[in-house]
């Protein structure tokens, strides 16, 4: 054998060795697919990415268009929403690399039918993603010693303000056992019971009740005696302000110092309509319900109902002036 | 099989506008023609099928006038075989396995999907009212192949055009083997295309290999085509087709062009300069002699 063919049985050997080994691996994996159908051998490769662009179509109109809301932060879930606008085509849709973006969206056209990609591309909701966007809790309060098996909250609420304010309602709870909490939120009625196992923090107390985005009240019994805290967080800038817990409704009428950049809100407890006078005109508050007026300070009513101010500060603080 | 099929007897008979030549050289001509004409066809808006229509109708007429495809030299049988192998069994995976890569998923197909459903280079999708269109500004002279597969084959989705890639790859080691043969000796060419397809990047890679819908692969093939037409020097015309494919293939394809361009525009000056020289050479002998 020449020099030369020496050197070309070398570099022969040497690319065939370096490919064929890949090179059957995947001749085994398409024996391996040979027998499935395209999808089943597509969800074999790709997995959920592909599995769930399916089942989403499968659930919503052809000509109805999805938000594909993927997270920053979480890696891969853009290549996901991507392939997801790939498989897709031609159904509508509007990509967002981020919720905020999609918050900020003003464009009436903006779909109204969001596609989240946490676990798999499915069929969510604009409060659900808000909810997944959220790691960590804020509440830095240390609940009262004083134990209670009743009471209620003032203010639930989960709203976003202009970016980067998001408000939620934190919720500490802790009981010396495990205990049955059962919270009802106001005016829409919905419930939920929580077991708490010595202690709990829930990070979005509105959703986790309503999964739906909001302000209320609540009234929340419990199976056994909880040492509770509740915050208005500001989750985009990290300002906490605490709520006052409410055992007994204050006596009327309601006075509250001159706040003139803040707002006043009423709280009906009663099944019943409740018709008051804030500030001199009258305002009528729905069965359960909560309402804002402006900034007056006495408030007379034929029942007794709860009444505060609140006011927004700099940074996405907000001031409670709670009655007397 | 259908884009197998279409991608078979589509780009090589395309390719036969241009003359009598071999099938891989043909397949290769024709995948430019058909992207480019329909590219350029799109800019004034003229329908995708009329484009077609005429590319093909002219392309038949020249391939029964010129007999088909004209045969190549003839190699020996075992770097034949070693050029084969692996052809048939990336055909074999590429008839089964869906594709899996980023970027032939992400930005080239989904332009394709969208040539042959708007059947417009500058529809909605490309002026993002459809869907979010990642890297708007890439060339289209690709996805328009494939646009027309998909189209042809009334199916949109990407196993119909696995072939097109498969078959670029396979064209560029056929047509690499036959004008090495020029070039050099036959027997040498036959090892060279032989290794050439045993070359992990092109045959198994992940990230533009014969198995993706990257057009790096596109692009080498343009390149190597303008390379073989500048070695000559005798067809000035094919070497701008196959550059202007180059730039309408890839980003990266404009200046690689555009230094081939070089390469050849300074070569024909010299060689022109060569021949004035020699020219003057004799006009000198002959008014010495009298």
């Amino acid at each position: 054998m020449t020099r030369r063919n020496l050197a070309l049985a070398a570099i022969v050997v040497s690319l065939i060795a370096s490919t064929a080994a890949p090179l059957a691996r995947l001749v085994r994996q398409a024996f391996s697919l040979r027998k499935l159908s395209l999808y089943e051998r597509r969800v074999r490769l790709l997995g959920n990415s592909y599995a769930g662009v399916v089942d989403v179509l499968r659930h919503v109109a052809p000509n109805e268009p999805l938000a594909l809301v993927a997270r920053v932060n979480a890696e891969g879930e853009d290549a996901v929403a991507v392939f997801f606008n790939y498989y897709a085509y031609p159904h509508i849709t509007w990509t967002y690399l981020g919720l905020p973006l999609y918050a900020l969206d003003r464009n009436p056209h903006r779909p109204k039918t969001l596609v989240g990609f946490r676990g798999g591309p499915h069929l969510t909701t604009y409060a659900a993603l808000r909810a997944e966007s959220m790691t960590g809790a804020f509440i830095d309060v240390v609940p009262p010693k004083e134990a209670r098996r009743e009471m209620l909250v003032p203010f639930v609420a989960s709203v976003d303000g202009p970016p980067p304010d998001m408000y939620t309602v934190e919720a500490l709870l802790e009981t010396d056992r495990v205990a049955n909490v059962d919270v009802i939120l106001y005016p829409s009625g919905a419930a939920r019971r929580f077991v708490v196992h010595r202690r709990v923090v829930i990070r979005d107390l509105h959703y986790e009740v309503t999964r739906d985005l909001g302000v209320g009240w609540a009234r929340i019994r419990s199976d056994a005696p909880l040492h509770v805290a509740f915050a208005l967080v500001n989750r985009g800038t990290g300002a906490v302000t605490p709520i006052r817990i409410v055992d007994s409704l204050p006596s009327l009428p309601i006075r509250f110092p001159p706040r003139p950049n803040a707002f006043l809100w009423l709280l009906n407890v009663d099944d019943q309509p409740l018709v008051v006078t804030a500030g001199g005109t009258n305002a009528r508050i729905p069965p359960h319900g909560i309402i804002r007026v402006g900034n007056d300070v006495e408030v007379r009513s034929p029942r007794p109902l709860f009444a505060f101010l609140a006011e927004k500060k700099e940074r996405g603080g907000t001031a409670f002036t709670w009655p007397q | 099989m259908t884009g197998l099929l279409i991608t078979l007897v589509l780009f090589p008979l395309a390719g036969c506008i241009a003359g009598r030549r071999t099938f891989s050289e043909s397949f290769l001509l024709g995948v430019g023609v058909v992207g480019a004409a329909l590219f350029i066809g799109g800019v004034f808006s003229v329908p995708f099928v009329v484009t077609l229509v005429v590319v093909m109708s002219v392309a038949v007429v020249r391939f029964v006038m010129h007999r088909g495809w004209s045969r190549g030299e003839s190699f020996a049988i075992a770097p034949t075989i070693l050029l084969i192998a692996p052809l048939v069994v990336l055909t074999f995976i590429a008839a089964i396995t869906p594709l899996t890569d980023f970027d032939g998923r992400a930005f080239w197909l989904l332009k394709a999907k969208a040539l042959a459903h708007d059947r417009s280079i500058d529809g909605a999708f490309f002026q993002n009212r459809e869907v979010w269109s990642p890297r708007n500004q890439y060339p289209l002279l690709i996805p328009l192949d494939a646009a027309t597969i998909m189209s042809l084959a009334a199916d949109s989705d990407d196993h119909q055009v696995r072939f097109l890639y498969l078959g670029i790859f396979a064209a560029l080691a056929f047509h690499l083997r036959n004008r090495l043969a020029q070039l050099i000796e036959p027997r040498v060419a036959a090892w060279c295309a032989a290794l050439f397809v045993w070359i992990p990047q092109f045959a198994i890679g992940d990230a533009g290999g014969a198995l993706t819908a990257y057009n790096d692969i596109a692009v080498a093939a343009f390149v190597g085509c303008a390379f073989f037409e500048l070695m000559e020097g005798e067809r000035p015309l094919m070497f701008g087709l196959w550059l202007a494919f180059l730039a309408l293939t890839k980003s990266e394809g404009l200046p690689l062009a555009i230094i081939l361009a070089a390469i050849g525009a300074f070569r024909r000056a010299r060689a022109d300069r060569r021949r004035g020289n020699r020219a003057h050479r004799v006009a000198q002998r002959d008014s010495a002699n009298g």
